[in-house]
């Protein structure tokens, strides 16, 4: 059975166990790190998914305005965003849980099939009737994020299918929507997490008077529950379900991206994403850099595993080597976490407690 | 079955190799200590049902074949249903007293548990809240639990909603209470809460008999993200609910709620510096012996947090890390459990002093301490 999902929340504990040393050790190393994560990653990180975007509004404008000259550039721009967006996806607090933003990016998982269902309803209207960018953000978040853009351009006789469907005026209107709303949300998050962004704020300077963080602790608390989640979401969402128990068991369809053949790239960009994180952080563990080594060669083991993996996900999924590369991706990434939750964890003063961690 | 649910076949040979329950000592060997309390934990690696007395001695041992969570508890017959953690995919029955092998629960297809369940006063049927995972709703699964129903599944209710987690039966022994939560899940995604846009908790009450919604309560539609999900009765028969909220941690909205039939859900809030170090979540509600204080715990937060049950005031705060689970004691006041092993007690003078806000350990007395190879889960029942 998967692992119950890490649904609540990590303690961030004055520390009290182990002795002073230790527990100076823990708050040097959790001080000016929302600083150094909010401008050394997650900042440009959420500029470059507002660019993407905005990219991807371009080519689109461009390839429907002239289908002769084709939708390559539309197929870069996509792959491009999916990668930003992957790059952002695992920082699962803040700007990215207000105002539904994480479910308008990105509204996958959908065991029942809630996007298909409403971009066909969509789709069936007359491209006069399809929403503009603005009037899609009051739409069902299902039909604004990347998962209906990835339908709509990659489902048979879509745009990139290669053959011609025939509403492909409603498909162009209805891309060129969703494109310009993942801008919209996109520039919203940079706005909030740029260095005088108000989220930034909060993140960057704990204090008794800051509403959310009152300590660095409690923002050390949000890094790992951050890092540790995300990799939880790789290893039980993104890749458990679809492999399976074996290459002959697998479910290619239940890959994130599986349409678009963009699985691994989704899978590598978030790691690596979550890799420099990492690095932002500028730990230090006297005593201890194994554990730095470590996390950071778990992670680059799977980036370097997944590198090589191009092509249908069908066939990588299937295929018995690729399914054991992956297979392989999800046993680092799992020890990945564990050394998080472990042992990077307490050395921030951080404690990951049995009811706490898993929320029911 | 669900592919990761468990073999039952595997199962039932484990529970057999296990001895099926093990008493840890003879019952009567002991003195005081009446089997009054279940729990399910996790110990050096195992997961188990314990069936303890107040000091903390345990009385019998159920091996589990993965992570517990709550009880159905039918204190007259001496018997007890314990649920796996959602998403469950077993249930077992067990003798309080050890007199009889325990016995899995058959899981229908596409369901698996939350967790919760009751069984009815006459003891004749059992109700465990399930999810109807690829329907997307929630039900309560009914089972034969007379003497020669083998707790056979017998039928199943719609609970008028996602997520259902616990169900209690009111004061007039016909009347079930479920808290839909309304985070749709899927057990191919674990908890991943699924519809964050669209949640819709409410409480509905249900006859026991004709499985009928009776009156279903909502939220207001700026909470929609405030999963109602514990519940336990006060003294006047009105459910008090512990809620968990799935919005941005900036947001603190009340946590804790009571609603009498017929009337809309009341929210109390308690001191702003409590509510928030309740860090939007409660773990477990219970109320004490004269249903007058209601407990409710924050694991998140490391605290359990005390009301008056008439007034939905704020009594006291007490620290205990990973603290969640919360049942009344015998003598007044309530016992404590913490996923870090501890059993701590709260007695009634705690409340008679002027607790304040603060903070602390006063008037909490641990009867077990921290123990690094065990963990309580969420939830400690009194028999």
């Amino acid at each position: 059975m998967i692992k119950q999902w890490m649904g609540a929340a990590v303690l961030a504990l004055a520390w009290t166990m182990p002795g002073v040393a230790v527990a100076q050790a823990a708050t040097e190393a959790a001080s000016g790190l929302g600083a150094r994560l909010a401008q050394g990653y997650i900042a440009p990180a959420a500029q470059q998914f507002h660019e993407a975007a905005g990219q991807m509004g371009k080519a689109l404008q461009s390839a429907c305005g002239d289908p002769a000259a084709g939708f390559d550039d539309v197929a870069a721009a996509f792959e491009h965003l999916v990668a930003a967006w992957s790059g952002i996806e695992f920082l699962r607090f803040g700007p990215l849980v207000e105002a539904n933003r994480f479910e308008s990016i990105y509204f996958w998982p959908d065991p029942r099939g809630v996007t298909i269902r409403q971009v066909q309803g969509l789709l069936a209207k007359p491209a006069g009737e399809i929403p503009d960018a603005q009037g899609l953000a009051q739409h069902s978040v299902a039909l604004q994020g990347l998962p209906a853009l990835e339908y709509v351009l990659y489902r048979d006789k879509g745009p990139l299918s290669g053959k011609q469907g025939d509403d492909q005026a409603a498909a162009c209107a209805y891309a060129l929507a969703v494109a310009g709303n993942l801008e919209r949300v996109g520039g919203e998050l940079h706005a909030l997490w740029k260095a005088d962004g108000e989220f930034a704020r909060l993140f960057s300077q704990p204090g008794p008077d800051n509403p959310l963080y009152r300590n660095a602790q409690e923002v050390a608390a949000e890094v790992v529950k951050a890092l540790s989640t995300g990799l939880q979401f790789q290893v039980d969402v993104k890749l458990a379900p679809s492999l399976g128990a074996g290459a002959g068991k697998a479910a290619p369809r239940k890959a994130p991206f599986w349409r678009s053949d963009l699985a691994p790239v989704s899978l590598q960009a978030a790691v690596r994403g979550m890799l420099a994180f990492y690095d932002a952080g500028g730990y230090s563990f006297p005593g201890a850099e194994w554990i730095d080594q470590n996390v950071r060669g778990e992670l680059q083991r799977a980036v370097d595993q997944l590198e090589g993996m191009r092509g249908g996900t069908e066939q990588l999924w299937r295929d018995e080597e690729s399914h054991r590369g992956l297979v392989l991706v999800r046993l680092l990434l799992n020890n990945a976490k564990d050394l998080v939750d472990q042992d990077v964890a307490p050395a921030l003063g951080v404690r990951i407690g049995f009811n706490a961690l898993d929320g029911d | 079955m669900h592919s990761m649910g468990i073999d039952r076949r595997r199962f039932l040979a484990m529970l057999l190799a296990a001895g099926g329950t093990s008493l840890a000592m003879p019952i009567w060997a002991r003195d005081g200590g009446a089997p009054l309390y279940l729990a399910a934990r996790k110990r050096e690696g195992r997961y188990e049902a314990a069936v303890f007395d107040a000091r903390g001695v345990d009385h019998q041992v159920v091996p589990l074949p993965d992570r517990g969570h709550s009880f159905a508890i039918d204190a007259r017959r001496g018997r007890a249903v314990a649920f796996g953690r959602q998403p469950g995919f077993f249930a077992v029955a067990f003798d309080l007293h050890g007199r009889s092998e325990p016995r899995a629960l058959e899981l229908a297809d596409e369901r698996h548990f939350y967790g919760h369940g009751v069984y009815t006063p006459d003891g004749k049927l059992l109700f465990a809240t399930e999810n109807d995972y690829e329907a997307g709703r929630g039900v309560l699964g009914i089972y034969d639990a007379s003497d020669a129903g083998g707790y056979k599944r017998v039928g199943e209710c719609p609970t008028g909603g996602i997520g259902p987690h616990e169900v209690v039966l009111m004061p007039d022994g016909r009347t079930l209470c479920v808290a839909n939560g309304g985070i749709l899940t899927h057990p191919d995604y674990g908890k991943l809460e699924l519809n964050l846009d669209t949640m819709r908790p409410s409480l509905a009450y249900i006859d026991v008999h004709s499985g009928r919604l009776l009156e279903q309560v909502f939220l207001s539609r700026n909470l929609h993200r405030l999963s109602l999900r514990h519940m336990a009765l006060d003294a006047s028969g009105a459910v008090w609910v512990g809620c968990q909220y799935m919005g941005p941690a900036g947001d603190r909205p009340a946590l804790v709620a009571r609603h009498k039939r017929g009337e809309a859900i009341r929210l109390f809030s308690g001191p702003p510096e409590v509510l928030r170090d309740m860090r939007n979540y409660v773990g477990s509600v219970a109320a004490d012996a004269s249903g007058r204080i209601i407990a409710t715990s924050s694991p998140v937060g490391g605290c359990v947090v005390f009301w008056d049950a008439g007034t939905g005031g704020f009594l006291r705060r007490v620290a205990l890390d990973d603290g969640c689970g919360v049942a009344p004691a015998v003598s007044g006041g309530f016992l404590l459990s913490s996923g870090l092993g501890a059993i701590a007690g709260v007695g009634l003078e705690a409340f008679e002093s002027n607790g304040g806000s603060a903070a602390g350990a006063a008037g909490m007395r641990f009867i077990l301490p921290e123990e690094g190879g065990r963990s309580w889960d969420n939830h400690m029942r009194k028999v």
